[in-house]
């Protein structure tokens, strides 16, 4: 797409590179943010232009309009300008869909929606959780946005394999969503350590008294990083179950891992601290 | 933080938890696991992230600590997984290994530390604790939770003033009128990252995945490792969270500012690249008592100038009180001395430099650097550790990580 000749003066009004490659040297906080708020005047369009100026990782020619998206999406915070944010977030969640826009810049677009996307900008998100080019990017941006991700999660998860699942899975158990609980557990049962491991500390975090014991029995059947990362889960689990106040399911956990864990003394000690703390 | 359906959360849970061990002087055999290792023994070390300060953090944990292991992303080529190893969770595996150095590149630093723990590990970590605020609060948890000896790895508090931290320990002081100016030595264009790069082939010794870990997986280029990884926002905050460690470990002791964090901070700097850490002026940060904290960093725009130092002398601090309460600050004890980690994981005494007052120390300035990055003010709950009334803001307290890293 044709990028207008205003476009391109404002964005060769942002600072070029130093003779480090950095940005370091003569640079004007005014004159930036002068600039910045011309590209703010030109809405949606300076955005569009903006997305088809970028160009590949590290090159000049991507310097200067990378910088630019960045600072307008930043800009529309400052103002508190939430039509303009909006308006910002959807040409971004557009240009996802874009086969034109290479899989590199799809990747700033999700890393600038962690930051500034809203509820509307999770469906765009969830598409590309499929991608194996872009699932990281747009799983932390689900993560980053927090409210509508947990619903997006779950309904693309049956359809995901492999890093995809993964990636999905980790995301659903950071944001804690209290209708993941099955999700997670499947998840705690997958052939993946990771996947398992993921499933384990999103259900520590759900702090669901029924799925303790299946948190116990798995920690207790694994051995290596994943016995250390699920019985750190099992702690994880019943510190939320006090918080919650489910008192006699987390005496439960800690209870069984002070009976069974006789050759990982730190745990035991770490549960009889804890079962004293309760009582 | 969850709902306190109990009335007791999860961060009080594990303080009174933890009290057993913070009193304990002798220590029971079992407590160090491993076979039991009595406290005059030699320990079992490893050092996780051998390049730049690494040998060095390793030796700050003193004699009588024996190196098994040495993990490094770059040791592809000669890794036995017996010695030599480039993945760590392979190393936490060990049951031998008591203690572990960690000086790999801060985005790492709390996931391992965490992990580290959880396995049993005591833990002596290079500065910065962290890479964002939230993980600061994961390390001081596990810490507490197993019982664990962590210290971080710069000990400016050990030559701190305890008689003013005395007057600021003791809570007598509730309203303070002290305006602290930092000055310099940031290394802000030191520690800056490249915004102009040349994309290279990854080098056949190195695992990148690894290295990147729970940052984005990016186009790989030199710069990014081998200690200018410090101008990258994926692994580090630029030279402000290299230095300002050093810089603030020993005024946050003496002022009591690791027992709290700033309720309102006030940045001037320009626009930062998403990727690399730049330029800044300096931050004031307010306290809800009335402290005031300035960062220069003299690197970049026209020097602090809204503030005046004022009232940083143990004597100006003790004019604050009123005769009654300095009164009663004579028949308090003086805060103890602090301890060597060679000496903690010998006592099972809490660390001088333990992750709790540490995150603290982080706090000040991974919540400057995201006002740096905002380029708005913000206001801090030192209570939930969350920026408040500004979402976008608070995204930048609790990034997210990269799957399989997550804390």
């Amino acid at each position: 797409m044709a990028v207008s000749e205003e476009l391109q003066a404002l964005v060769a009004q942002l600072p070029d590179a130093d003779n480090r490659g950095m940005y370091t040297e003569n640079i004007d906080k005014e004159a930036i943010e002068a600039t910045i708020a011309s590209l703010f005047q030109g809405g949606t369009a300076f955005v569009r232009g903006l997305v088809d100026m970028l160009d590949e990782p590290g090159t000049h020619a991507n310097l200067k309009p990378h910088y630019g998206l960045h600072c307008l999406a930043n800009h529309t915070l400052v103002l508190q300008d939430e039509p303009a944010r909006a308006a910002l977030a959807g040409v971004l969640c557009e240009k996802l869909a874009d086969p034109e826009v290479p899989p590199h810049n799809k990747e700033f677009l999700c890393q600038t929606l962690q930051w500034v996307g809203r509820r509307e900008s999770c469906a765009a998100l969830g598409r590309c959780l499929h991608d194996e080019d872009l699932v990281e990017a747009a799983a932390m941006a689900l993560v980053g946005i927090r409210q509508g991700a947990a619903e997006t999660l779950r309904a693309v998860l049956p359809e995901l394999q492999g890093k995809c699942r993964m990636h999905a899975v980790y995301a659903l158990a950071v944001l804690a969503d209290p209708q993941a609980v099955s999700h997670l557990q499947d998840a705690l049962q997958d052939d993946d350590r990771e996947v398992r491991i993921g499933g384990g500390l999103g259900l520590a975090k759900l702090a669901v008294p029924a799925t303790a014991q299946n948190l116990l029995a798995a920690a207790d059947q694994a051995t290596g990083w994943e016995r250390i990362q699920l019985s750190h889960s099992c702690f994880l689990l019943a510190e939320n179950l006090v918080a919650a106040g489910e008192t006699a399911a987390a005496v439960t956990i800690y209870q069984q891992i002070w009976e069974t864990r006789d050759d990982e003394p730190h745990l035991r000690e770490a549960a009889e601290k804890a079962l004293a703390a309760i009582r | 933080m969850r709902a306190q359906a109990s009335g007791i959360s999860r961060r009080q849970f594990l303080g009174t938890a933890a009290a057993g061990v913070a009193t304990a002087t002798i220590v029971p055999r079992n407590v160090l696991g491993r076979g039991q290792t009595p406290p005059s023994e030699e320990f079992g070390g490893a050092l996780i992230g051998c390049g730049g300060r690494g040998q060095g953090t390793f030796r700050s944990m003193g004699d009588g600590i024996r190196m098994l292991a040495q993990c490094d992303v770059r040791f592809v080529d000669r890794a036995d997984n017996k010695t030599i190893y480039t993945d760590y969770r392979r190393v936490l595996e060990r049951q031998d290994v008591d203690v572990v150095a960690i000086a790999t590149p801060p985005g790492w630093h709390a996931l391992m530390s965490v992990a580290a723990m959880a396995a049993g590990k005591d833990v002596m970590c290079e500065k910065p604790m962290t890479r964002f605020i939230s993980e600061g609060r994961a390390v001081a948890d596990a810490e507490k939770r197993y019982g664990r000896i962590f210290q971080i790895c710069t000990f400016g508090r050990f030559g701190g003033n305890r008689r003013l931290r005395k007057i600021f320990e003791s809570g007598l002081l509730d309203q303070c009128d002290t305006v602290r100016i930092l000055r310099g030595g940031v290394k802000v264009k030191q520690w800056s990252g490249r915004v102009v790069f040349d994309v290279r082939p990854v080098p056949e010794n190195l695992d990148w995945e690894m290295y990147c870990g729970p940052a984005p997986l990016r186009p790989y280029h030199p710069h990014r490792f081998g200690g200018t990884h410090r101008g990258y926002w994926d692994y580090e905050g630029g030279g402000l969270a290299d230095m300002a460690n050093h810089h603030l470990d020993r005024p946050a002791y003496e002022y009591g500012r690791d027992l709290t964090a700033p309720v309102e901070v006030i940045p001037h700097a320009p626009i930062a690249h998403p990727e690399a850490c730049g330029m800044w002026g300096w931050c004031e940060m307010k306290y809800a008592d009335g402290f005031t904290l300035v960062l220069d960093s003299g690197e970049w725009g026209s020097a602090y100038d809204r503030l005046e130092q004022r009232n940083t002398s143990e004597q100006d601090i003790l004019n604050m009180l009123s005769e009654e309460d300095r009164e009663k600050l004579d028949e308090l004890p003086d805060p103890e001395p602090l301890v060597t980690f060679a000496e903690a994981i010998r006592t099972r005494k809490q660390a001088g430099g333990n992750a709790d007052v540490t995150q603290r120390v982080a706090t000040i300035y991974h919540l400057a650097n995201v006002a740096f990055r905002c380029n708005r003010p913000l206001k801090f709950d030192p209570d939930t550790e969350r920026i408040v009334g500004d979402d976008e803001a608070d995204r930048l307290v609790n990034q997210p990580m990269r799957a399989p890293w997550v804390l």
